[in-house]
């Protein structure tokens, strides 16, 4: 596997949070969805399939996602990721303390103003 | 699916990310295409960005590898592995194991059969053992002083 220096691992869950938050608009297939979560992000992130395929099993085990055999645009044949009911929810407590946890970043970054 | 599930039906699964893997580097590839590339580049590089193929699969799979189990497992083959190793100290090991086990069976086997197990009959503190001795007279003179006489009599006992 090429390793960058220059790359810099998210934070754990960081990855799972972000498949969830993009499967919450509609099913998509491996691909589509590491596609989409570098568009949206403008190119600042890259999905390495290394760490995509990974997060999507350990979603399909805690039951945050279903698989199942589909069809792609291109009418090829892919495993197409779709969220479940538990995963919404874990999305909603996942955004809540991610939300926290830049809050306190960005406090502790901030210049101190006295 | 369970784990335990997983388990059994690990080749299947294995060939089914495989597949699914494939077909990534083939959406990719497609998509490479139509950005201008030429196929055989766009493969190459849809490939070379996926990596090491064989270590995705392998950590796909550990994220339900029944850990417990398969770490006993792994220890109990490494276990077999040494002791074949050394079969010298195997063959002490496992004799050291019979004679303890064995002696200790033998032992426990006559202290259940005599101590432990009451004996096969209703009120059995009651039961008492008789037996006869001639006395010495008996012994020594002949003919029998009084024939007929019973040397233990019911009347010399008391339970």
């Amino acid at each position: 596997m090429i390793t960058n220096e220059e790359k810099r691992s998210l934070f754990p869950g960081a990855l799972e949070m972000m498949v969830l938050q993009t499967l919450r608009r509609g099913a998509l297939h491996g691909y589509a969805i590491a596609r989409h979560i570098q568009q949206r992000s403008d190119d600042l992130l890259e999905i390495e399939e290394g760490t995509l395929y990974p997060a999507l099993q350990r979603l399909l085990r805690e039951g945050w996602v279903e698989a199942e055999w589909g069809l792609s645009d291109r009418n090829r044949k892919v495993r197409i990721y779709k969220i479940t009911a538990a995963g919404r929810k874990q999305l909603q407590r996942e955004l809540s303390s991610f939300d926290r946890m830049l809050a306190g970043i960005a406090r502790v970054m901030r210049p101190q103003e006295s | 699916m369970t784990r335990i599930g997983r388990l059994f039906r690990r080749r299947q699964l294995d060939s089914e990310l495989a597949e699914e893997l494939a077909a990534h580097i083939e959406e990719m590839a497609d998509d490479l295409v139509e950005s201008g590339m030429s196929r055989e580049e766009a493969l190459h590089t849809a490939r070379a960005h996926f990596g090491n193929r064989t270590a995705l699969l392998e950590q796909s799979r550990e994220v339900w590898s029944f850990l417990p189990l398969e770490t006993l497992l792994r220890d109990l083959r490494i276990g077999a592995r040494a002791l074949r190793r050394t079969p010298m100290f195997t063959a002490v090991a496992i004799a050291t194991l019979a004679l303890g086990i064995g002696a200790n069976t033998a032992i426990f086997s006559l202290i259940d059969a005599v101590m432990l197990r009451p004996l096969p009959f209703p009120e059995a503190h009651r039961i008492v053992m008789l037996w006869e001795r001639p006395p010495k007279e008996l012994l020594t003179a002949s003919p029998l002083k009084n024939p007929g006489q019973n040397p233990v009599s019911p009347e010399n006992f008391a339970t």
